[in-house]
C-alpha cells in the first residue's frame, strides 16, 4: 500500500470547513481521485489537483450549516401547543402574570414617549446648535426679555437698533427680535378683524418687526409660501393651519387667491404671505400667527442669534456684550446692569431660570423622577413575571422528566422554555401597544400635551420595544430553562424543589424587593398628596373667594368704570392694583435712609395699590383710614422688610414708623442731588402671600393711593349670588369704555390655581405612575405568597398529623413574610424619606414629613401579605391531612 | 415540469447511464470519458444536489472502499419523475429538431 497520502493540511482545512453531512461522501471522492491521480500520473501532480479540488469545493453548498430548524421545526409546533395548554391550565396564574407584564410594559413605553417629548425640544429648527437667545441680568435676576432703548416709547426704527448691531458683528449669522401675546411684557390680546368685517379675538400672536429673516434664525415648515418671501412686507402676516381655517375657511387649500388676502389689526391692513404648519408642542414657542409689524407692541423683545459655526460660545458671548454696549454705552456706569448670557436654543426648556419665559419652562427633576420610576417600574415587572414564572416551572418538573427520558437533550428543553417564555411576552406586546394607544389621548390631556404613539411609527422605539420584550421574555425564562433542564432527570422526579433553600433564596430576596418599593412609593404618593393638599389649603394672608380681576387701560377707565357699578348691589367692593397670584418678578433695591452704604439690599418688591384693593383683598391696616380722610397715600412695609430694615439699623420694627427709606438708592435724582426715591414708612402689615408658596415671602413696600395714578387691572369682590348676571354686567360696563380692546376676566382662585400647574401635572403623573408600580408589585406579591402558600400543602398536612393546630400553622407561615416586610420597611424609609424631602424643598412653605405613615405602611403591607397568606393557607390548613399527602405533587 | 439546465441535462443523463455506480468522483470521470472535457468534482456534487432537491434523482449511502480511505459513497439513481421528465424533454426536443429537416 502506498504511504502517499492527500497534503494533510489541506484535508483538515476541508473537514474544517465543511457540512458535516457532506463531509463523508466530499472527502470519499476527493481520496478516490487523489489515488488514481497518484497511480496514473505520481504523487506531484496527485498532491496538485486535491490542493485544487478542496479549494473549488470551498462554497456554499458545501460550506457547514446551521442543522437547528432540521432537528427542531417539528419540536417547535409541539412546544407551541404545550405552550398555550399551559397558559390555559393555569388561567388565573397566566392571567395575572399577564396582565402585570403588560400595565409595566405600557407605562414603561409611556415614560419613554413622555421623557423623549421632554428632551426633544426646539431641536427641529434647522441649525439648532448654532442659534442663541439673549438673556440680560440685572439687579439680581436673569431677564428673557431684552428692552428696548425707550421702553414702550420707543420708535419703530429705534427697536431695531440692538438687532442692527448683532447684525454687523462678524461672528454673527443673523438675529432676529420678537414678543408674544404670551409674554408677561405684552398685551395679551387684539381684535383681529376679518375682510368681511367680523371681528375675532386673538390671544397668540407673534410680534416680529424682522420680517422674512425671522425664518432665516428660527424655521418652520411652510405648507404655502415660502420663508424667502414670507413677511416681505412691512405689514404682513403668516398663520398657522389651525388659524387660517379660523379666519379663513376650512378649504384654504383650494384658495388660490390666499396670497392675496389681508386681514385688520387696529385698522392696518396685513397681507397673508404665508401658512405653516402648527407650532409643535416641543416648542418653547406657541402661536397662532406671525405679524410682522414696524412697531412691536411691547417695551422689549426677546432677542435670538445665529452664530457662525466656528464662533465659540465665549466669543458669542463677549460679541453680544459689546453690541449691547455699543447699542447703550450708558448700560456700563449703571451698577444695576450685570451683563448679558447667551443660552442655547435648545437648552432654553429645561435648562431655563430667567424671568418672562413665554412657556413655564420644563423641570428636569421631574424628568428624572420619571425615569427613575420608569426604571422601577420595569424592574418590578421584569421580577414579577420572573417570579411568578419560576413557580411555574416548578410545578412542571414531571413534565420535563417525562421528556428527558424520552431522549429529549438538554438543549432542546431549554429552548423549549425559552420559546414559551418568549411567545408569552410577544403576545402580550402588541395588547400593550393597544392600550397605550388608547391611554394616549387621556394622558394628553391631562398633562396638556401631543403625544403620538411613536410606538407605531418610529423604528427607533418599535426596536426597542422587541428588545426589551424578548429582554424580559428571555430574562424570565433562562434561569428555569437553565437550572431545570440541567437537573438529572430522577431528580425532577423526586424532588419538590419549592422547599429547596437555593430557590427560595432568590425568591425571597425578590419578595423583599417589592415590599420596599411597595413601601416606599406609597409613602411617597401619600406625601406628595399631603403637600399638595398643604398649598391649596394654606391661608395666603388675603381673601380670594369671590374675586375676580380684569383688563383695563387706564386709571380713567378705571373710574368710570367703577363710578358705573358702585351701586351694583353684588359688587362689594371694587379697587386697582396689587393683584397677588405672580411668578416672582422684578425685584428692588432699598434701604433705610440713615442707614449705611453698605446696607443695601436687592430683594425688595414694590406694589402699587389702591384703597379699595387693599378691601378687595381684606388687608388691613389702620392706617389705611388716613386715605378716606383726605391723604393721597401711605406707604406700608411688610413684617419681612420690617425686619430687615430695623436690624440694618440695629432697632426693633417698632421704631421704624415715621421713618424714611430709599427705593433704588443708587439712582441719581439729577434736580437736587439726592439718591433714590424716598418714603415715608407708615406702617408694617402683616406678611402675606403674593407670589407662590414656592417662594418665602420676601420684603414688600405697599404704597396705598386713596386714587391710582394709573392703572392696568380692576379687582372686584362679587357677591355669590347672580354671579354670572353681575359679570355681563362687568361685561357691558368693560365695552363702552374700551371699544378696542377684548375683556379679560380671571377669577383669582383660577389665578393663584395656574400657579401650581406645572406642580400639579407632575404631582398626578407621579401618583398614577405610583399607583401602578404598587398595583403592579402588590399583584407579584400576591401571586407569589399564593404560589409559595399552595407548594407547601403537604408541609402542611404533614405537621397536621403531628398534632399542629390552625393558629400554629398559620403562624409558621406568615412569619417568613413577616420578618421580609419588616426589613423591607426598615429599608424604604430613609429612603423615602430622602426622596421626598428632596421634592419638597421646590416649596418655600411645605409639610414635615411624619415619621409614623412609615410605620403605618409597614403595617399595611404585612397586613396584606398576611392576608394573603392566611386565604391561601386557610384552605390548606383546613383540609385534612390525608387529602392534602395523596397528590405526590 | 422542470426546466433542465444543459449540464444540468446532461449530468442527469449519465446518472441514467451509468445506473447502480453513478457518485460524484465517478460521474466527472465518465463525463470526462464521454465529452471529452474536464469538469470538477465538485461542480458535479453541485449539480447533483440540485438534481435531487428538484426530485429527479435520488440517492444512498454505501459503498466504502479502502481507496476512499473507508468512506462511503453517495450513490445516486433516477426516480420515476426524473425519467419522464427526461423523456418528455427527448420527445420536445426530438419535435423541435423534425421541423428543420434540413440538418438531419
Amino acid at each position: 500500500m502506498p504511504s502517499v497520502n492527500p497534503p494533510k493540511f489541506w484535508q483538515r482545512f476541508l473537514q474544517w470547513f465543511c457540512d458535516s453531512e457532506l463531509y463523508e461522501e466530499i472527502s470519499g471522492d476527493l481520496n478516490e481521485a487523489f489515488r488514481e491521480r497518484l497511480a496514473d500520473q505520481g504523487k506531484n501532480y496527485a498532491r496538485k489537483r486535491y490542493r485544487l479540488d478542496v479549494l473549488k469545493f470551498f462554497k456554499p453548498y458545501a460550506w457547514k450549516k446551521l442543522h437547528i430548524h432540521r432537528q427542531h421545526s417539528p419540536l417547535l409546533k409541539n412546544y407551541f401547543k404545550i405552550g398555550i395548554r399551559n397558559i390555559l391550565k393555569h388561567r388565573e396564574h397566566s392571567f395575572l402574570n399577564a396582565t402585570g407584564l403588560i400595565i409595566g410594559m405600557t407605562c414603561i413605553f409611556l415614560s419613554l414617549l413622555y421623557l423623549r417629548n421632554e428632551l426633544r425640544y426646539d431641536k427641529f429648527h434647522g441649525d439648532a446648535e448654532n442659534i442663541y437667545r439673549v438673556q440680560r441680568v440685572f439687579r439680581s435676576q436673569n431677564y428673557s426679555v431684552m428692552p428696548f432703548k425707550d421702553y414702550w416709547r420707543t420708535t419703530a426704527e429705534d427697536q431695531l437698533n440692538y438687532i442692527n448691531e448683532l447684525k454687523n458683528s462678524p461672528q454673527i449669522v443673523n438675529a432676529v427680535q420678537f414678543n408674544s401675546t404670551n409674554s408677561p411684557t405684552s398685551i395679551p390680546q387684539f381684535y383681529i378683524q376679518k375682510s368681511d368685517g367680523e371681528r375675532l379675538v386673538e390671544n397668540n400672536i407673534l410680534w416680529t418687526n424682522s420680517g422674512s429673516e425671522f425664518f432665516a434664525v428660527l424655521d418652520w415648515t411652510f405648507v404655502v409660501g415660502s420663508a424667502e418671501q414670507a413677511l416681505n412686507d412691512i405689514h404682513s402676516i403668516v398663520l398657522t393651519e389651525s388659524s387660517v381655517v379660523k379666519y379663513f375657511s376650512s378649504d384654504w387649500k383650494d384658495d388660490a387667491e390666499l396670497l392675496n388676502r389681508y386681514l385688520i389689526i387696529d385698522s392696518v391692513e396685513y397681507a397673508i404671505t404665508g401658512v405653516i404648519q402648527n407650532v409643535p408642542q416641543y416648542s418653547h414657542l406657541d402661536f397662532d400667527l406671525i405679524v410682522n409689524t414696524p412697531g412691536i407692541p411691547s417695551w422689549g423683545n426677546y432677542t435670538y442669534v445665529k452664530k457662525l459655526p466656528g464662533v465659540t460660545e465665549a466669543e458669542l458671548l463677549a460679541e453680544v456684550n459689546s453690541a449691547y454696549l455699543r447699542f447703550r454705552p450708558d448700560a456700563k456706569d449703571n451698577p444695576l446692569e450685570k451683563g448679558l448670557l447667551i443660552e442655547p436654543l435648545a437648552s432654553i426648556y429645561l435648562g431655563s431660570n430667567a424671568l418672562y419665559e413665554l412657556k413655564t419652562p420644563g423641570d428636569p427633576r421631574y424628568l428624572w423622577i420619571f425615569g427613575i420610576i420608569g426604571i422601577i417600574i420595569l424592574v418590578v415587572t421584569v421580577t414579577n413575571y420572573f417570579n411568578l414564572s419560576i413557580a411555574f416551572y416548578i410545578g412542571r418538573q414531571r413534565e420535563i422528566g417525562v421528556r428527558k427520558a424520552l431522549g429529549a437533550m438538554k438543549k432542546t428543553t431549554m429552548t423549549q422554555f425559552l420559546f414559551e417564555t418568549l411567545m408569552f411576552v410577544f403576545f402580550c406586546l402588541p395588547i400593550s401597544i393597544l392600550i397605550l394607544q388608547l391611554i394616549l389621548p387621556v394622558f394628553n390631556t391631562v398633562m396638556e400635551l401631543q403625544l403620538e404613539n411613536e410606538m407605531l411609527s418610529d423604528p427607533l422605539f418599535i426596536s426597542f420595544a422587541v428588545l426589551l420584550t424578548a429582554f424580559i421574555g428571555l430574562a424570565s425564562g433562562f434561569y428555569p430553562s437553565l437550572v431545570l433542564s440541567g437537573k438529572n432527570t430522577l431528580e425532577l422526579f423526586k424532588s419538590k424543589v419549592s422547599n429547596a433553600n437555593n430557590g427560595l433564596g432568590l425568591r425571597r430576596m425578590l419578595v423583599g424587593f417589592q415590599f420596599l418599593l411597595l413601601i416606599g412609593l406609597g409613602t411617597a404618593t401619600y406625601f406628595i398628596n399631603q403637600q399638595l393638599n398643604f398649598i391649596q389649603t394654606t391661608d395666603l394672608g388675603f381673601d380670594q373667594e369671590g374675586v375676580i380681576s380684569i383688563n383695563v387701560s387706564s386709571a380713567d377707565s378705571y373710574l368710570k368704570m367703577k363710578n358705573a357699578l358702585a351701586t351694583h348691589p353684588n359688587i362689594l367692593n371694587m379697587g386697582s392694583g396689587g393683584v397677588p397670584g405672580n411668578e416672582m418678578s422684578n425685584t428692588l433695591t432699598y434701604k433705610m435712609l440713615q442707614a449705611s452704604d453698605d446696607e443695601v439690599n436687592d430683594d425688595g418688591t414694590h406694589i402699587m395699590i389702591d384703597a379699595g384693593s387693599m378691601e378687595v383683598l381684606g388687608i388691613d391696616h389702620p392706617v389705611l383710614k388716613e386715605l378716606k380722610r383726605g391723604k393721597a397715600s401711605v406707604f406700608l412695609i411688610n413684617e419681612t422688610a420690617a425686619e430687615i430694615l430695623a436690624a440694618s439699623l440695629k432697632t426693633k420694627p417698632g421704631e421704624l414708623i415715621g421713618e424714611v427709606f430709599q427705593m433704588e438708592p443708587e439712582y441719581d435724582n439729577e434736580e437736587d442731588g439726592t439718591k433714590g426715591i424716598h418714603y415715608t414708612i407708615d406702617g408694617i402689615v402683616k406678611d402675606y402671600h403674593y407670589f407662590t408658596l414656592k417662594e418665602k415671602v420676601n420684603p414688600m413696600f405697599i404704597e396705598v393711593h386713596a386714587e391710582p395714578t394709573w392703572a392696568y387691572e380692576m379687582l372686584f369682590r362679587l357677591s355669590t349670588e347672580d354671579l354670572f348676571s353681575t359679570i355681563d354686567a362687568i361685561e357691558k360696563e368693560y365695552d363702552e369704555w374700551h371699544p378696542e380692546e377684548p375683556i379679560q376676566i380671571e377669577f383669582l382662585e383660577q389665578r393663584l390655581a395656574t400657579l401650581y400647574k406645572n406642580e400639579q401635572q407632575i404631582a398626578s403623573l407621579t401618583i398614577g405612575l405610583s399607583g401602578v408600580a404598587i398595583i403592579l408589585s402588590l399583584l407579584g406579591l400576591i401571586g407569589l405568597v399564593s404560589f409559595i402558600t399552595k407548594t407547601k400543602e403537604r408541609e402542611i398536612g404533614v405537621r397536621k398529623v403531628f398534632g399542629a393546630n390552625l393558629k400554629q400553622i398559620l403562624a409558621l407561615l406568615n412569619r417568613e413574610f413577616v420578618i421580609l416586610a419588616i426589613f423591607a420597611t426598615l429599608l424604604a424609609a430613609p429612603l423615602s424619606y430622602w426622596a421626598i424631602t428632596n421634592w419638597l424643598t421646590v416649596f418655600a412653605y411645605r409639610i414635615a414629613p411624619d415619621a409614623y405613615v412609615y410605620l403605618i405602611a409597614g403595617i399595611i403591607c404585612i397586613g396584606i401579605v398576611a392576608a394573603t397568606v392566611t386565604l391561601q393557607s386557610y384552605r390548606a390548613a383546613g383540609k385534612s391531612p390525608a387529602d392534602s399527602l395523596k397528590n405526590e405533587q | 415540469m422542470t426546466q433542465l439546465g444543459n449540464l444540468e441535462e446532461t449530468i442527469l443523463l449519465l446518472v441514467m447511464i451509468m445506473e447502480d455506480e453513478a457518485y460524484g468522483y465517478s460521474v466527472s470521470k465518465e463525463y470526462h470519458k464521454q465529452n471529452g472535457k474536464e469538469i470538477s468534482i465538485s461542480a458535479v456534487h453541485t449539480v447533483l444536489s440540485r438534481l435531487e432537491k428538484k426530485g429527479l434523482i435520488k440517492s444512498e449511502m454505501g459503498g466504502a472502499i479502502e481507496e476512499r480511505g473507508g468512506r462511503r459513497k453517495r450513490i445516486f439513481k433516477t426516480t420515476d419523475y426524473g425519467v419522464r421528465t427526461i423523456q418528455e424533454l427527448k420527445a420536445h426536443r426530438t419535435r423541435l429538431w423534425n421541423q428543420l429537416p434540413q440538418l438531419q
